[in-house]
């Protein structure tokens, strides 16, 4: 389960400062799928960012299973990314250096995993022929595909989207859509969207709506 | 407009960008500006060193040649008189004197103290013709010469005089002519006392000096430039019908292809040694300008892109990026030829100030630096902006270069994954140069200023070492020695202080030493030494003999010039030493060395016949003998008649003091015995007599005077004054060598540091643009669960692979230097074991030959000359002085690897610290640098 309680997060400092999030509280409980939606800049990915510990709160807490993610150390907080928590980002965040199976494994090999379910992966991503490749070489629906099994290797209880089809055409997106929501059905994955797509949020069990840094 | 715009929006945004470019392009041009400064202002000193030798003139001839000088003179020659008004001197020691016309010093008299004669009454001479008057004063003191009596305003320098020697053959055949008597050698072309004001006297013949004369044009500094000149000098002469004795009128031609053919010398010795140091400094600095051009156009890729994508044409870009530039190049000259010149006056303040150099800086107006140096700043704003030129075509190849290395192989391990992520090639290679070229300056520094600590022993032409396990062994130089010939080192010999005065005048004419007659001598007596405690005095008489037949066992005895000397002598005697010289006797040099009583005392143990008797000693009725090799010529108890010459004049002797001794007891001195007691009281080579100082005068040799004092400690205040002693001292010494240190030291110490900066910000600035380079990748990893910690540590080991690689490639470099400086050497020595054969069999062919040499002897000389010129250009150019090919490189470059390893470490850390918890931000950063 997750919970956040009067999750606040500003940028700067003085005149310039922005309010991102205001005293959000809100709860997923464990094998949800909610779409986080709202207009451009009503803080969503700041919401999504602070969940997965990508970015820290000015105030309030975020608990995971009754712990307070808030209170980890760099190291920590790592680890909890590493098991806990996958990412999928809208521009998929490969890295250009590396092959796609290269990036596939990665969060496995820093967890000092081997990885076993790869194949799989890669097969019901429908990625097996492209793995070889750098992400340069790979389409945007496989890139996504790349980021999606990327995100799951390291088999994690929830999933964090930020608009995961945004750069993705209507089919791959739909794909993408479908494959997410497998996740979530089959092997009760919690699924978190940030999306100001109507038809994608439509498709998730619960719509948390975002604005000016509150739930509407 | 819109350019400019777009440049200022950059700018403003990005200042600490821009504050790093401009500090680098500042230093370069900085350090190239206060670089050839310095230069200037060593070769303006260079010149000056020559002209000390040889005065400033380009032509010196005399003023009845008016039709050479006419010839010659052109608008803007510069012109200086001598008027010599003839002898003057006390009693037969007479010299020339004259009054200088000399406003731009053109005869460059190297003074010693105070300056040279203005008003009438006022007199400059040389050092050494003082001393011939017997004058011991100083600036200030009134001195009474034939023509009058004169206030002593400046003493001339002796010691370069002997330079200016070269002319006195052709003066020689002026002085000739001009005088009819007294024909006396002279040693200077120029008046030897120089008077002030204007004198009513009309001149014996007059001097005119001459400089930027006509038909000289710069010279090349080659043997051909002189002949050429010479040629044309001498067809312009016999078109114009003019008769032009070498001998007579062209007294002293000083080419300019002279001065300079030696000013380039010593430039080049001094400034080859450093040479490596400046390249490297300066290619440091270029590195440093290039990173950070690196790094900024790595932020403003995308800033491009964008541009390009909205419709901006690629020439209106290269437009902004030209007027950037040029910009740029005009503010970093200013502020760089500013902070050069700043640097440079400081520098060049504190040698003159504080090390009392010369008082010349690069800003020193000079017509040969002009033309044969380029313009400092001129030459500082070129490169600089050459280099930032050089930095934007570099940054922007470099910037559409794919660094990634794409291999499809089987995914690679983490670790290689992570060297994959990591790889900056560009960045990388600018580091290691970086690096590299820091280890190498700092690593050749050491090694210079090693070698000027010391010297490897080692066997070459003409040195075979006796144990061969002294080869490259390192002998320090000794910079406390002292004493004549250095026998003594004040560190070893625990001497704080040593006084060392002239003594007694002499005259030796044959043999035969006698003194001349003063009423002052330099040196302290007894009574005056008994005041001083922990000193020991030493002093010698080398004007007295013994008196004895011809089987006596003594050597050494007394023989004169010639006849006709001897015959001068008894002229000039008096009657009772008409007797002495007419006799049968023998005189035998038996010099006297003179220690007190403290001294004394402690010979007991060494004595092995009689005993020292303190009475006897002092009353006159016993003298010691003294033997350090062989047996003792003299039986103890034996009378012996002493004697010692004086003279009045210079001519015959005077006075021949005849007195008589007992031997009192023979001293053989062991030769491990403490070396200051039996350096105090030994005066000949074998053996010779010993008293002190009060007895011996008592006895009537005048003169009897203690003139060297060693002292244990600092007793300066209590010498007495007039003693003449010039005082050397420990302290004095260590300053001395802290001076000279200083300025080697100082001088190369900050350019090391200045490299070590620059190279530092130029491997610093990589750092920094790797990781923002990196950015999005490393923000990715952190995504996914890295921690930060994590990947700074495999940074900072990917990092330690550059200084490793760069100790290497240094270390590789200078053996490399090591061993070219030896295959140098070794090219050098065989080119002196090849002279030394052509010079042995050369000598060879000199039996025999009594009519001049033949033209294979002269094609021998010939060949003799080349190799010596071949040893000497090899000598120079492969620094083969400072022996380095002997010295361990290892351990300075260990200890720079050391350093360079730590700084890698922090400056990567610090680095690290524009990542912080927003790993959100931060990967958004990342993604638009992408």
């Amino acid at each position: 389960m997750i919970k956040t309680e009067n999750l606040t997060r500003t940028y700067g400092k003085g005149e310039g400062q922005v309010v991102a999030l205001k005293g959000v509280d809100l709860t997923i409980n464990d094998g949800e799928m909610v779409a986080i939606i709202g207009k451009s800049g009503s803080g969503k990915s700041t919401l999504l960012n602070l969940i997965g510990g990508l970015d820290v709160p000015t105030e309030g807490k975020i608990f995971y299973n009754d712990t307070e993610i808030g209170k980890m150390n760099d190291t920590e907080l790592s680890k909890f990314r590493l098991n806990n928590v996958g990412f999928v980002f809208q521009f998929f965040d490969l890295i250009p250096e590396l092959t796609a199976e290269e990036n596939i494994l990665l969060p496995s090999k820093l967890a000092k995993k081997n990885g076993e379910q790869a194949d799989g992966l890669y097969s019901a991503l429908d990625i097996n022929d492209r793995i070889k490749h750098y992400p340069s070489e790979l389409s945007g629906g496989q890139q996504q595909r790349a980021a999606i099994a990327r995100a799951l290797i390291n088999s994690p209880d929830v999933l964090l989207c930020d608009e995961p089809t945004g750069n993705l055409d209507k089919r791959s997106g739909e794909e993408v859509m479908s494959l997410l929501k497998t996740l979530n059905e089959e092997q009760g994955k919690t699924v978190i969207i940030v999306t100001h797509d109507a038809d994608i949020a439509g498709q998730c069990e619960r719509i948390i709506e975002i604005s000016d840094g509150h739930i509407a | 407009m819109t350019s400019l715009y777009i440049l200022n929006k950059y700018w403003l945004k990005h200042k600490k960008s821009f504050a790093t470019l401009l500090f680098s392009g500042t230093l370069l041009c900085a350090v190239i500006t206060c670089l050839f400064l310095n230069f200037r202002k060593d070769f303006i000193t260079d010149i000056d060193d020559v002209y000390d030798k040889q005065g400033r003139q380009t032509l010196l001839v005399t003023s009845d040649r008016t039709d050479v000088i006419d010839l010659v003179t052109k608008e803007d020659t510069i012109r200086g008189e001598i008027d010599v008004l003839g002898r003057t001197g006390i009693g037969n020691d007479t010299f020339e004197y004259g009054i200088l016309h000399d406003p731009e010093d053109l005869a460059h008299l190297p003074l010693e103290s105070g300056r040279l004669p203005e008003k009438e009454g006022e007199l400059a001479a040389f050092r050494s013709v003082l001393k011939t008057f017997g004058f011991f004063g100083d600036v200030g003191d009134k001195i009474t010469l034939d023509t009058g009596t004169y206030t002593l305003v400046g003493i001339l320098h002796d010691e370069d005089a002997d330079y200016r020697d070269g002319t006195r053959m052709h003066i020689q055949q002026l002085y000739d002519d001009v005088y009819d008597e007294n024909q006396k050698e002279i040693r200077y072309y120029y008046p030897m006392l120089f008077i002030g004001g204007s004198s009513s006297k009309t001149p014996v013949y007059t001097w005119v000096m001459l400089d930027n004369i006509k038909y000289v044009t710069v010279p090349d500094i080659n043997r051909d430039r002189y002949e050429k000149f010479h040629d044309e000098f001498n067809d312009v002469l016999e078109s114009k019908g003019i008769e032009f004795d070498t001998e007579r009128d062209w007294q002293y031609i000083n080419w300019e292809y002279y001065p300079f053919w030696s000013v380039a010398k010593t430039f080049k010795q001094n400034q080859h040694k450093m040479m490596p140091l400046y390249i490297v400094s300066c290619l440091i600095a270029s590195l440093s300008v290039l990173a950070v051009m690196r790094n900024i156009f790595a932020e403003r890729e995308n800033t491009i892109r964008m541009l390009r994508k909205i419709g901006v044409s690629k020439r209106r870009i290269t437009v902004m990026y030209t007027i950037e530039y040029i910009c740029l190049a005009i503010i970093q000259a200013a502020a760089g030829i500013a902070i050069g010149s700043a640097a440079h006056f400081g520098i060049s303040s504190y040698q003159t100030k504080v090390l009392s150099g010369k008082k010349f800086s690069g800003f020193t107006a000079n017509r040969f630096a002009d033309r044969l140096l380029p313009n400092s700043f001129v030459i500082g704003a070129a490169i600089s902006a050459g280099v930032l030129l050089a930095g934007y075509f570099l940054a922007a190849i470099l910037s559409n270069i794919n660094t990634s290395c794409r291999r499809k192989k089987k995914a690679a391990s983490l670790w290689r994954c992570a060297g994959r992520i990591f790889r900056t090639r560009a960045v990388t290679v600018i580091q290691i140069t970086a690096l590299t070229l820091i280890c190498f300056g700092t690593v050749y520094g050491y090694m210079l200023f090693h070698s000027t600590e010391g010297y490897y022993l080692e066997n070459g032409v003409g040195i075979t070492l006796e144990n061969e396990e002294d080869e490259g062994k390192f002998i320090p130089y000794l910079v406390t020695v002292f004493g004549k010939n250095g026998q003594f080192d004040f560190d070893k010999d625990d001497i704080e202080e040593y006084y060392c005065t002239d003594g007694i005048r002499t005259v030796t004419t044959g043999s035969f030493v006698y003194s001349l007659h003063s009423d002052h001598f330099n040196g302290i007596d007894d009574t005056a030494v008994d005041r001083l405690s922990g000193v020991i005095p030493h002093g010698a008489l080398p004007q007295t003999f013994i008196v004895s037949d011809k089987n006596s066992k003594l050597k050494s005895s007394i023989v004169y010039g010639s006849e006709e000397e001897k015959q001068f002598f008894l002229e000039n005697s008096s009657d009772e030493d008409k007797a002495l010289l007419s006799s049968d006797k023998v005189l035998y040099k038996s010099p006297i060395a003179l220690t007190d009583k403290e001294v004394t005392g402690k010979l007991s143990q060494y004595v092995t016949a009689g005993e020292i008797n303190a009475d006897k000693l002092d009353s006159g009725e016993e003298i010691l003998m003294i033997v350090k090799y062989g047996e003792s010529p003299l039986a103890l108890g034996e009378s012996i008649q002493l004697g010692a010459a004086e003279t009045e004049n210079g001519f015959g002797i005077g006075k021949l003091s005849t007195t008589e001794v007992r031997i009192g007891a023979i001293i053989t001195l062991p030769k491990n015995m403490d070396k200051f007691l039996r350096y105090s009281i030994s005066a000949g080579d074998d053996y010779n007599l010993l008293t002190t100082a009060s007895r011996a005068a008592s006895m009537g040799f005048e003169g009897a005077m203690y003139t060297e004092l060693f002292a244990k400690e600092a007793i300066g205040s209590q010498i007495p004054l007039g003693t003449g002693f010039n005082m050397t001292s420990k302290a004095q010494l260590r300053h001395e060598l802290f001076m000279k240190n200083a300025s080697f030291l100082g001088s190369m110490g900050a350019l090391l540091l200045l490299m070590s900066l620059l190279g530092f910000s130029a491997y610093f600035n990589g750092i920094g643009l790797k990781i923002r380079l990196k950015e999005y990748q490393i923000s990715i990893m952190r995504a996914i669960g890295t921690p930060i910690k994590r990947l700074r540590r495999r940074l900072m080991l990917d990092g330690l692979r550059i200084p490793l690689f760069s100790g290497a490639a240094a270390f590789v470099a200078v053996k490399l230097m090591q061993r070219i400086m030896l295959s140098g050497y070794n090219k050098m020595q065989e080119i002196e074991f090849s002279t030394q054969q052509a010079i042995d069999a050369f000598s060879s062919t000199l039996e025999n030959n009594g009519e001049g040499f033949t033209k294979a002897q002269l094609a021998q000389l010939d060949h003799i000359s080349e190799l010596e010129k071949q040893s000497n250009i090899i000598y120079d150019q492969y620094l083969c002085e400072q022996q380095m090919w002997f010295m361990n490189a290892i351990i300075p470059t260990l200890i720079v690897f050391c350093v360079m390893c730590v700084i890698t470490i922090l400056l990567t850390r610090k680095s690290f610290r524009r990542f912080t918890p927003d790993i959100a931000s931060s990967l958004s950063k990342g993604r638009k640098r992408q």
